[in-house]
């Protein structure tokens, strides 16, 4: 279902992984190379629930994360209720990467099967971050947050 | 022997010396980590967003101090076919008008190419700009979509001729 609308994505020379998870790390879609495992996949996708869980509690609202890393780029972008990752080489073509974004998330998230199988996936971010391992840096930072203290702005005044 | 750093060089990290052996800053560790013998010096110089003073600096630096190890040049570049550039200008033109080709030769002038010198590496950049002058979203939806299938064409045509 979710890998007719990705189709195209797949094709595009240097594509490593494209992995769909909810923000309770419930995985909707993984397509990846050899050198990609299970274990890797999560990893990626609770990096990124932490980031997105952190933005919730702050006035920021990303549409798409790019980051680079020593082997490529990673490219991450939430919707409601999940969020895809795109891994790539360095070669990889990202203004073609992010058209087929805007065009194939539409045709999933309006897919009828993928409706259902998100229907119970909360839009919920900030409480799924702290279930991971953080270090004591990232729970000072989390409860900064939390308590209201340490919310990051986007630079307006209020 | 190599006299002067250009962006179409490809360097591998030399064999003879170990970059431990020298004191390197650490946008110079960045590049160093970068050699893989297949990335020019403007695609590293891409990644690490280096300026252009930075970017001669460092390469050359790093060549003094015997690290790099020549590879060669990257082949001939490859240029968008004029046919092609008329056809997206012939779909641009159906969602924006008969503005179309000034907008079209205004982002080439931007991306620093013209009808005849765009790079293959460059024709998503500017679709993806061409894209952005079109303000109604549904419209700008569809003529993603549009070119995505063709640069995906041109993808595959070029895969096919690769095998």
């Amino acid at each position: 279902m979710i890998t007719n609308h990705l189709s195209q994505l797949l094709e595009v020379p240097g594509i490593e992984a494209v992995l769909l998870f909810t923000y309770h790390r419930k995985e909707l879609f993984k397509w990846h190379k050899a050198e990609f495992n299970d274990h890797i996949t999560q990893e990626i996708a609770e990096t990124f629930i932490q980031i997105f869980g952190i933005e919730e509690k702050t006035a920021l609202r990303t549409r798409e994360i790019a980051v680079p890393y020593e082997k490529g780029i990673v490219i991450a972008r939430p919707f409601a209720k999940f969020f895809v990752i795109v891994v790539g080489k360095h070669k990889l073509d990202v203004p073609l990467v992010r058209m087929i974004l805007d065009v194939a998330m539409d045709d999933v998230e309006n897919d009828r099967k993928f409706q259902k199988l998100i229907k119970h996936a909360p839009t919920e971010k900030f409480g799924y971050i702290n279930e991971f391992n953080l270090d004591e840096k990232e729970i000072a930072f989390v409860e900064r947050v939390q308590s209201g203290h340490g919310e990051m702005s986007d630079g307006s005044e209020n | 022997m190599v006299q002067k750093i250009e962006d179409d060089m490809i360097f591998r990290l030399s064999h003879k010396r170990s970059p431990g052996e020298v004191k390197l800053k650490s946008l110079e560790w960045a590049v160093v980590t970068q050699l893989d013998g297949e990335k020019t010096v403007e695609i590293i110089a891409e990644i690490l967003a280096l300026s252009e003073e930075e970017k001669i600096s460092i390469f050359s630096h790093l060549l003094q101090e015997g690290l790099l190890e020549y590879v060669g040049q990257r082949q001939s570049r490859s240029y968008v076919d004029a046919a092609l550039l008329d056809d997206i200008e012939y779909q641009f033109t159906l969602f924006m008008g008969p503005v179309a080709p000034v907008i079209m030769d205004e982002i080439l002038e931007l991306l620093g190419r013209n009808r005849t010198n765009l790079e293959m590496h460059q024709l998503s950049t500017l679709v993806e700009l061409l894209a952005l002058e079109i303000t109604n979203e549904e419209k700008q939806k569809a003529f993603k979509k549009e070119m995505v299938q063709k640069i995906l064409t041109v993808i595959r045509g070029a895969a096919n001729e690769n095998v």
